[in-house]
């Protein structure tokens, strides 16, 4: 059982809490609670004032590789858990936001499933998205509201009962009210009129005592310094109540108008009294047993995260092997590796790929804007070099929602919903939703528009691409291939032995469609059908029908590739012949092979070979030719195999070849600008002095700035096409770029470019 | 296959925001958020940029001021793009706070380089969280002498220009218009009388210009064919705000003679402000110039307020309506473009007003949809459905751009490939970013005489290639 206590500030929440949770574990109970409130003090009497690591202030300070939940757990009175997620500095940053990731810190540690109860001792009201965390995020089934007879603190409950409302109208959530006497007036019949009047239980009536403040100048709680004391007694009865399970109530908060009419005592209006709505008696007496909290069946549940929490650990986990560079802590301003993009446009680029979905950004107008005009200059530039029209970058079924201030303030399901629904009218079956960074930030709940939308017959896919919340463009792509391919992908009934699935295409690139063409070519010659291209220029009825095909190729290979991978793997059992599209001669010789001995094929496969042999042996006497007398030097910081077999058929005249010690580890950014690399590029470009060779090979475009005199340097490509001669016609490259020297009495007006530009 | 939601994916206020930055010379935009914002929002932008990949080709040790050198590639606010850094941002800067985050950025910025303004522009995320920034930013204002804006409110989903225009005016108020400015600055009395600018020291009278901004796919012809025709007129250019003006002009801005506004959904709340505060006389022209008829009313209009003689404007304008007559006498003389032959334009309204008076009124081509964006509430609205209810065409706006054929499109290159790969023949006429990656080297424009003959061409070529199709 996990309880969430809410109430106005300083209302008495954190006593309230820690005494329970006292009382809980002094029967037994293995108890944790948690403190949600930046000033982290909700345990301190569990505790007895230790000082103890907030989450926030863990995470913030200490390497992912480091962390342990043990770090942020104090163990308290009778073994009581406690942890104090923090915050941010008074006037900094988003304490609610920070609500939220020490929870997911928590989720993705496990930390409360040894617990029989959870306590969550939340601060104030429900004031936004973070704060509602325990609510929404379904972590707390049962909700106490902590309450006096003071207008603020009644006003307060009775908006907590809003937020519970709004983030869950179907639910019952409420377990009561915890009555904290101020000893004013006539508080308790306030009190117990509020509580008839949204229709719940008093759970609990502790009356204005010293003796909790005595027991907190000591540190403790009271069920601890004092046990047998009448006040003790009474936690001691609402532990037992929790450890039977709680019944439930649904919230019913009074509208404004009631509001006002119950504070001035004149009644709540023609439609409702002061009596319970439900006619039921729900009072409780004071100090006594509660009658509300009996039994009601409340299954004892584990906390499991949504499949989102999960998906975004996954992204940031370190892959497990001993080379992974150590994370730094969030602290450390040279764990800042620029990042590149943001994932909205990451997913947006991929999911515009699904041609007959509709597209529905949840953004303010610009960040769509530039994710449309970003994946659109490939296809601008298409039609304008190229002279041809790439409709997949041509995104012609997006809608918007045009987040505003007011959505960013209050909220934009609501919006997002009326925007989703009209798409829906317009007649499309499919819809990816994909959100931005503020949805993210304002905690927007858009899961319930997909039961709507499945019961009107529209599949609704959201990528929750929370912009920074997740990361950068790859994040974003990440979350859009893991979301349509655990969601999506449907059982089949046949297979169709003759087909095969491509996955992982390069989404943003002029030449993706040329090497599918080249690849669709060689399986066409075979025989072999492709069922679905995950995902590029798709469909969702391909994507439905993914299963059909035994077989599937991956179209290149990274980090991202290897995790999509592995998905099919576990989750559907899908095969993979191979982990990236051929590139050169010999990877496009073996994977032929495979695949006429995996479909049965071998004849055709035998046909394909001979001829690509052919073809590659005619290109390289021509090339070797062409190279004769060219003296080579090549600096490989990122190359492939492709580059070495050809380096070596060419039977180049190699005289010098720089490749990094570890290729696999030495690769990015962080390795760009290291010592090593420095020393690497200086290396060769004094070998490269010495030497003077005709031609230079490099994977690094600074090598051009030392280049000496009479020598052609060369980018070479990250990647090049595919098939049987892409080596060979990459080297044709370089054969005619050789030719190409900077020409002209332009050069001379250097001095010029500098007067006026430098 | 579902139709295109989205009449056209606008950008907006804080691209806006930033254009009215960066168009201020030798100054740096800095965005406080991560750097996906950076990466978007600083799209399009950055005309002055120069890929240092290019310079290493030509060897040895050439370096500009504002192409990407060592400092740049490394930097973690720059990352390679010399223009429009940000600060970087992460997850845990949305809980703890940016501040931290944000000095080290500008600390890092201003270390090497001397900028003219830093801006500093919370991206949206960022702006959710009420930071308090200015202190920080105005401390290390203050230590490196480097003048600042903060723009700590970016206006989701808020029209473009309105970001432009209330950018643009923030640093009128701040760095024009302040007490500390004023007070140094001698105040034209009245205005110019007969060529003669009523700001001691100066010859001749001079204007500032307001209405032209970065992100306008041939901002330097729009500014160059603005200063020719001015200079016929015998009036200089005091400041080109939003054009790459420099501080020293734009804190000079009320040695000017008169405020001439172009576009009115650019600099709407500039004007007002100005008329109400410069003490200078204002020329809302309302639109840009285009066409020979426009571009008569623009000079005559700023002549007469200076008081100078347009003569030599008149000369050169006459003569653009020469080269117009003859281009349509020698290809089209017996029927002109025909009823057959048609455009389709996106823009801001005053920007369609003046393709319409000009294509339509002076052309005689007929409208098929004219697709208006950004304020479609403002005066330029008004004057746009007024033009078109003289021409007896006012369904014009009711129609989607996406969907034409056969037509001429005015518009950016989206629209253009987007109706190519769904609609039909099409023969696009690039106004705005985006572009399809055409390299203009000579700068041009379609404002003012230069702008009309330039628009002939491309019509006359136009309806050459449209007529193949048939």
């Amino acid at each position: 059982m996990q309880i969430a206590v809410y109430g106005k500030g300083g209302i008495g929440k954190s006593t309230v809490s820690a005494n329970l949770s006292a009382a809980l574990a002094a029967l037994g109970t293995k108890v944790l609670q948690i403190g949600c409130d930046p000033k982290h003090d909700s345990t301190r009497l569990l505790h007895h004032g230790q000082r103890i690591t907030t989450v926030l202030d863990y995470l913030l300070n200490t390497s992912p590789d480091d962390q342990k939940p043990d770090d942020v757990l104090a163990e308290g009175y009778m073994g009581a858990g406690c942890i104090e997620a923090g915050g941010p500095r008074p006037g900094k940053g988003c304490a609610g936001r920070g609500i939220l990731t020490s929870f997911e810190f928590l989720n993705k540690h496990s930390v409360l499933d040894p617990y029989d109860v959870v306590v969550y001792d939340v601060l104030g009201d429900v004031v936004c998205g973070g704060f509602a965390v325990p609510v929404r995020k379904e972590y707390a089934q049962g909700i106490f509201l902590v309450t006096s007879g003071e207008a603020m603190s009644i006003y307060a409950a009775n908006n907590i009962l809003h937020g519970i409302n709004n983030l869950d109208p179907d639910g019952s959530r409420i377990a009561g009210i915890i009555y904290n006497s101020r000893g004013a007036g006539d508080e308790k019949e306030r009190v117990y009129e509020f509580a008839r009047a949204v229709d719940l239980p008093i759970c609990l009536s502790l009356p204005r005592s010293e003796a909790f403040l005595k027991a907190e100048r000591e540190a403790k709680t009271l069920t601890e310094m004092d046990p047998g004391s009448r006040e003790a007694e009474l936690f001691t009865g609402l532990a037992e109540h929790i450890r039977e399970g709680l019944q439930l109530y649904p919230a019913k908060p009074l509208s404004e108008e009631q509001m006002e009419l119950f504070m001035r005592g004149e009644g709540l209006g023609s439609d409702a009294g002061l009596q319970s709505r439900t006619g039921q008696q729900n009072e409780i007496s004071a100090f006594g047993d509660c009658e509300a909290c009996e039994k009601a069946g409340t299954d004892k549940e584990t906390v499991t995260g949504e499949q989102r929490t999960d998906t975004a650990s996954e992204n940031v986990q370190p892959s497990g092997t001993a080379s992974v560079p150590k994370k730094r802590a969030l602290s450390d301003p040279f764990s800042r590796v620029p990042l590149s993009g943001c994932s909205y446009r990451g997913a947006v680029d991929l999911a515009v790929h699904i041609k007959d979905a509709a597209v529905l950004g949840h953004a303010p107008k610009s960040c769509t804007s530039y994710a449309v005009n970003g994946l659109s200059s490939y296809g601008r530039n298409g039609l304008f070099s190229r002279g041809i029209i790439y409709p997949s970058f041509i995104p012609q079924h997006f809608d918007n929602t045009d987040i505003d201030i007011r959505d960013a303030v209050y909220g934009g399901a609501e919006h997002f919903r009326e925007k989703a629904l009209e798409l829906a009218k317009k007649g499309n079956k499919y819809i990816v939703a994909v959100t931005s960074c503020i949805p993210g930030l304002s905690g927007d709940d858009l899961e319930p528009v997909k039961d709507e939308l499945k019961a009107m017959g529209v599949d609704m896919y959201i990528i929750h691409a929370d912009g920074v919340e997740v990361g950068d463009y790859n994040d974003g792509m990440a979350f859009c291939y893991k979301a349509i391919a655990n969601e999506a992908i449907k059982p089949v009934e046949n297979v169709d032995k003759e087909s095969i699935n491509i996955v992982y295409e390069l989404n943003w690139s002029l030449n993706t469609q040329d090497n599918y063409e080249k690849i669709e070519a060689l399986l066409k010659a075979m025989g072999i059908r492709v069922n679905c291209r995950y995902l590029y220029d798709t469909t969702m009825e391909e994507i439905n029908g993914f299963l059909r095909a035994p077989y599937c190729i991956m179209a290149r290979e990274d980090k991202l590739g290897r995790e999509i991978k592995e998905l099919f793997e576990n989750k559907y059992g899908c095969s993979f012949i191979a982990d990236s599209f051929p590139r050169g001669f010999g990877e496009t010789r073996d994977l032929v092979t495979k695949l006429g001995i995996l479909y049965s094929k071998e004849k055709e496969a035998a046909v394909l070979i001979e001829k690509g042999t052919n073809e590659y042996n005619a290109a390289l006497r021509s090339l070797r030719q062409s190279f004769e007398g060219i003296d080579v030097m090549a600096f490989l910081g990122n190359s492939s195999p492709w580059v070495k077999e050809l380096l070596q058929d060419l039977e180049l005249d190699l005289k010098y070849v720089l490749t990094p010690e570890n290729e696999a580890d030495n690769q990015g950014w962080t390795y760009r600008f290291s010592e090593a690399y420095g020393k690497d590029r200086e290396e060769f470009s004094a070998k490269a002095e010495r030497i003077r060779p005709k031609l230079i090979l490099t994977t690094d475009p600074s090598i051009l700035s030392k280049t000496p005199e009479g020598s052609k340097v060369i980018m070479l490509p990250r990647s090049i096409g595919t098939g049987f001669t892409s080596g060979t016609d990459e080297a044709y490259r370089w054969i005619k770029n050789m030719g190409t020297e900077l020409k002209g009495r332009w050069k001379n007006d250097r001095s010029v470019f500098e007067k006026y530009y430098c | 296959m579902t139709d295109q939601y989205l009449r056209s994916t606008t950008a907006d206020y804080i691209t806006g925001a930033i254009s009215a930055c960066e168009g201020i010379r030798d100054s740096v935009v800095l965005i406080n958020g991560p750097h996906g914002c950076k990466t978007y929002y600083g799209f399009g932008t950055g005309q002055s940029a120069i890929n240092g990949q290019a310079l290493l080709g030509l060897g040895g040790d050439l370096r500009l001021s504002n192409a990407m050198d060592d400092k740049l590639i490394r930097s973690q606010f720059f990352t390679g793009s010399p223009l429009i850094p940000a600060t970087n941002l992460r997850y845990e800067d949305f809980i703890f706070g940016t501040a931290e985050q944000l000095r080290r950025a500008l600390n890092d910025i201003l270390s090497e380089r001397r900028y003219s303004l830093i801006s500093v522009v919370q991206a949206p995320g960022t702006s959710l969280l009420s930071e308090s920034l200015e202190s920080d930013i105005k401390e290390i204002s203050k230590e490196t002498g480097i003048p600042y804006l903060y723009v700590d409110a970016p206006g989701l989903s808020e029209d473009m220009f309105t970001g432009y225009d209330e950018t643009v005016l923030a640093l009128i108020k701040k760095f024009a218009l302040s007490a500390d400015n004023l007070s140094g600055n001698e105040h034209p009395s009245e205005h110019s009388h007969g060529n003669v600018s009523s700001v001691p020291g100066r010859k001749r009278p001079s204007v500032n210009l307001f209405g032209l901004y970065t992100r306008s796919l041939h901002m330097d012809g729009d500014l160059e064919e603005m200063t020719r025709l001015l200079d016929l007129c015998g009036i200089d250019i005091n400041c080109a705000v939003g054009a790459f003006c420099s501080m020293d002009e734009l804190k000079d801005l009320s040695k000017a003679d008169a405020n001439v506004f172009l576009a009115e959904e650019r600099c709407r709340k500039t004007a007002e402000y100005l008329e109400k505060v410069s003490g200078i006389p204002s020329f809302n022209f309302g639109c840009v110039p285009v066409g020979p008829d426009l571009t008569e009313e623009y000079v005559n209009g700023i002549s007469s307020l200076l008081k100078t003689d347009c003569s030599a404007a008149h000369e050169d304008i006459e003569e653009t309506r020469s080269k117009i007559f003859y281009y349509l006498a020698k290809y089209l003389g017996n029927s002109g473009f025909g009823g057959t032959f048609r455009y389709a334009a996106e823009g801001e309204p005053s920007l369609l007003f003046a393709y319409a008076d000009y294509l339509s009124g002076y052309l005689g081509i007929a409208p098929e949809v004219l697709q208006p964006r950004y304020d479609l509430n403002g005066a330029g609205m008004e004057r746009l459905k007024d033009i078109l209810g003289e021409l007896g065409c006012k369904d014009v706006l009711e129609k989607d751009i996406t969907k034409v054929k056969d037509v001429v499109i005015l518009g950016n290159a989206n629209t253009i490939a987007q109706v190519l790969a769904y609609s039909g023949n099409v023969y696009g006429i690039e106004t705005e970013i985006p572009s399809s990656g055409y390299i203009n080297v000579v700068p041009k424009t379609h404002m003012g005489c230069k702008g009309a003959l330039y628009l002939l061409e491309q019509l006359l070529n136009a309806k050459r290639l449209l007529s193949a199709w048939d």
